[in-house]
């Protein structure tokens, strides 16, 4: 033993009995560490454990008293005695052990280490602290938020809204003007999303004209079936972060997509039984983002939209369906009993 | 007097058949109110005309869900194995997509397979008809001590309702444990249609009655029930009103119009297929055009536990038709981008053949869905089963994975805890994660 600093030895014997006192509390102390660094493998299989087969790693469970007490084979726990006691065992081998726990990151801190132990050595007390226990099943705590799953459309307009702050509640309900239904297009995005479900016939020029107010926060415009004209095409191309535009079965035609020229961010436009005809497709060329245009139903020609075709390659100009053939009559399926 | 008696003593005349016609397609009076609320009560319908926002962005506003009730063949649809003696007759058909072979009897869905994600991994926990479909719609297991809401209804609950004047959730040629409201009030159940022909039978104010007079039938109406009200003021009767209510609203409506085939080309029809199914899917594409959220179409008959391969003969083409009709009806509408349309089914059927009945059984460790549009990848295969169809060897996807896969397309939030009225805590896809590889 090397030799102690007579200083360092007066402190210990002062501060020892002081430290001893204080007695480990398991809920506050241990459980913690455990719940950090164990439950991903060693939890509640309905709300901790990762991945596909969602059984406790080693077949033990660390979430819960019983658990950690009642389990066949060697003592995860023995009272007093952490050498016996594999809970301690194992977080205690030396860093590369393959079998040391946590498997990955490294072992717990030595402070942390050394608590786990004196916990066990002051007899392994849990206090009031059960956790979960057998055929109580799944804990009631729901599961956590899982990770972000991002589309393309919800990076674009994460890029698209970048910076920009919610509107206050009374400049969306003017935009409105009681008959637009106006969502964010995400929780907290600045950029928007508008249809007209319901109130199309009231949708007019004048319409339009409210909802410019909010100018470049719409990404998304729903205009379908309503009663615009050519002239709200203007306004609408000043929407300058406008990425899809719905304008299917209204009376917009040539004129109108001549003024929508520019509208830089517009990859979706539904043209879908409109007035629009030959004159307006190259009109589509100055639109530089579009991927599709909807032209079913329209005037436009065959050959005009093969030469679009040709002029953007990449651009999906989608027209007629092709439904399947009806030569013949099928019978409606056969139904019988099922058996359980 | 009970709610029974209530129904039965409207006066028989007028639209109020329109509300019986509806009772009579439903269910059990248990789940009575058929259209939903349109009280606009919860927060987010208040919120409708105004801003509200949801939690991830939402890829999709509306999902069709095609059901396949009795549990569909994997094998012998849309996980093919050519050369293992697991496979029996059905024959490989080469799709728009390189490496994807599908059953031979999808003729016109091959064509479109670009347009579709296939699901080869699923896996469920239930293999019994009843478990498995309640599994499917809700993502819970079936217990005896809460009745769990299903998608559609979730959907409404945690995004609302688009169209103020229509239910936000309908479901054609319904069946037990398919869409429900489950301990969601019963503003939430779907409007259940029996027959996609008839539409909402009754709809219309009959010719012989005025508009006038039927004011005046509709004020006494309220009059005598504000009487009953009084006297039984308890949710169902609240419920009840409601759905009056609503009901007259809608026959106002010119969206009513969406109920109505009769304004669809017959060509069209045709292409759809002339059955329940086909026309199902054509009345859920217009239902969707006027902003309904949820649309349910189930198909029965896929119980082959006898003579599999005759019966896929017969099944498989009334898919094909109906499905194949309603991708391309909605791309060349544009609605495909918007629109999530779901192929479901309880479980798959065994791999091996029974050949006493040249059936095959119910199989649940693995089997297939499909979907597509609403943001999800067209063209690609999602998980694999092993060389003979009997276990899923490579991503996995669990039906409350399936669930939350669709609920991640809808933008809904999949951490929002609703409490049943005993307090206990749900989430609209239990503890399923969205599978990420299948958004574009
Ligand atoms: C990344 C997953 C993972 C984490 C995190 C993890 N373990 Fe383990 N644990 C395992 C696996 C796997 C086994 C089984 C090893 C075997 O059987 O060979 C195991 C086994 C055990 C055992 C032995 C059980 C027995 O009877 O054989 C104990 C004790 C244990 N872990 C404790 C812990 C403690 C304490 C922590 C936190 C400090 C922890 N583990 C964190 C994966 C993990």
């Amino acid at each position: 033993m090397r030799p102690v600093h007579p200083f360092a030895a007066f402190l210990l014997l002062v501060a020892a009995p002081l430290v001893a006192q204080e007695k480990v509390d398991f809920a506050r102390d241990v459980q913690p560490i455990l719940s950090r660094s164990c439950y991903e493998c060693h939890g509640n299989p309905a709300t901790d454990l990762k991945g596909p087969s969602k059984r406790p790693k080693g077949n033990l469970r660390l979430d819960g008293k019983s658990y950690m007490l009642e389990r066949h084979g060697e003592a995860v726990l023995t009272a007093g005695k952490p050498a016996s006691s594999l809970l301690y065992e194992l977080i205690a081998l030396p860093k590369g052990d393959p079998d040391l726990m946590p498997p990955e990151g490294g072992p717990l801190k030595a402070d942390e280490q050394a608590l786990i132990r004196r916990w066990i050595e002051e007899g392994a007390d849990f206090g009031a602290w059960e956790g979960n226990k057998p055929g109580a099943g799944q804990s009631p705590v729901p599961a956590a938020a899982p990770a972000p799953v991002t589309s393309s459309r919800s990076r674009l307009y994460e890029e698209l809204g970048r910076g920009l702050e919610p509107l206050p509640a009374d400049r969306l309900a003017a935009a409105a003007g009681g008959i637009a239904l106006i969502e964010a297009v995400a929780q907290g995005s600045g950029l928007y999303r508008v249809a007209f479900s319901a109130h199309e016939a009231e949708v007019d020029d004048a319409a339009v004209k409210r909802l410019a107010t909010l100018g470049d926060r719409i990404v998304e415009l729903r205009l379908g079936r309503s009663r615009v004209t050519d002239k709200a095409l203007a306004l609408i191309a000043g929407m300058e972060r406008l990425a899809r535009l719905d304008l299917r079965e209204t009376a917009v035609g040539d004129a109108g997509l001549a003024k929508l020229a520019g509208a830089k961010e517009l990859r979706y436009l539904n043209l879908f039984g409109t007035k629009v005809s030959d004159a307006g497709l190259p009109l589509l060329v100055e639109l530089p983002r579009l991927e599709s245009v909807y032209l079913w139903r329209t005037a436009v020609s065959e050959d005009a939209v093969a030469v679009l075709r040709k002029r953007l390659p990449k651009l999906s100009v989608v027209t007629a369906p092709r439904l399947p053939a009806n030569d013949e009559e099928e019978p409606a399926p056969r139904r019988r009993r099922q058996a359980n | 007097m009970s709610f029974r008696d209530l129904a039965r003593s409207s006066d028989p005349e007028s639209r109020r058949s329109f509300l019986r016609g509806l009772a009579a397609s439903c269910l059990g009076l248990a789940s009575y109110p058929l259209i939903a609320s349109p009280a606009l009560a919860a927060a987010r319908d208040l919120a409708a005309f105004g801003a509200r926002s949801p939690a991830p962005t939402a890829t999709a506003r509306s999902v069709i869900y095609l059901y396949m009730s009795g549990g569909m063949s994997h094998l012998d649809t849309f996980d093919l194995k050519p050369g293992a003696e697991t496979q029996g007759p059905t024959l490989p058909l080469k799709t728009a997509v390189d490496d994807l072979f599908i059953s031979s009897q999808f003729e016109n869905l091959a064509g479109l397979m670009d347009r579709v994600a296939v699901i080869n991994g699923m896996f469920s926990s239930q293999g019994a008809h009843l478990q498995g479909r309640y599994k499917l719609h809700t993502g819970y297991d079936l217990r005896g001590t809460i009745a769990h809401p299903s998608l559609g209804a979730w959907l409404q609950k945690l995004g609302g309702r688009l169209n103020p004047n229509l239910p936000a959730h309908v479901a054609i040629n319904p069946e037990l444990h398919t869409a429900s409201a489950g301990f969601f009030p019963s503003e939430y159940a779907p409007l259940p249609i029996g027959d996609p022909e008839q539409g909402l039978a009754h709809a219309h104010r009959p010719e012989s009655v005025s508009d006038a007079a039927y004011q005046r039938r509709l004020a006494r109406l309220a009059r005598m029930n504000a009487a009953f009200r009084e006297k039984y003021d308890v949710t169902r009767v609240r419920d009840y009103d409601e759905m009056y209510a609503q009901a007259v609203k809608l026959m106002a409506s010119r969206d009513l119009a969406a109920f109505d085939l009769g304004a669809e080309d017959e060509d069209l029809r045709d292409a759809y297929g002339r059955n329940q199914f086909g026309q199902g899917c054509l009345l859920a594409r217009r239902l969707v055009e006027h902003d309904v959220r949820f649309v349910e179409v189930v198909m029965g008959g896929w119980d082959t536990h006898d003579e599999n391969f005759d019966r896929m003969e017969d099944l498989c083409p009334v898919l094909d038709r109906g499905l194949a009709a309603l991708l391309a009806d909605l791309e060349a509408r544009g609605l495909l981008e918007d629109t999530l349309v779901v192929l479901a089914t309880e479980f798959g059927r065994s791999p091996e053949i029974k050949s006493e009945r040249n059936g095959r059984d119910h199989h649940p460790k693995a089997f297939s869905c499909l979907l597509a549009g609403g943001g999800v990848k067209g063209g690609v295969r999602w998980g694999r089963t092993c060389e003979r169809g009997i276990d899923v060897v490579e991503n996995r996807v669990t039906v409350p994975d399936f669930n939350a896969t669709i609920a991640q397309a809808l933008g809904l939030p999949l951490d929002e805890v609703i409490h049943s009225a005993s307090g206990r805590p749900f989430t609209v896809a239990d503890k399923g994660q969205p599978v990420s590889g299948l958004f574009a």
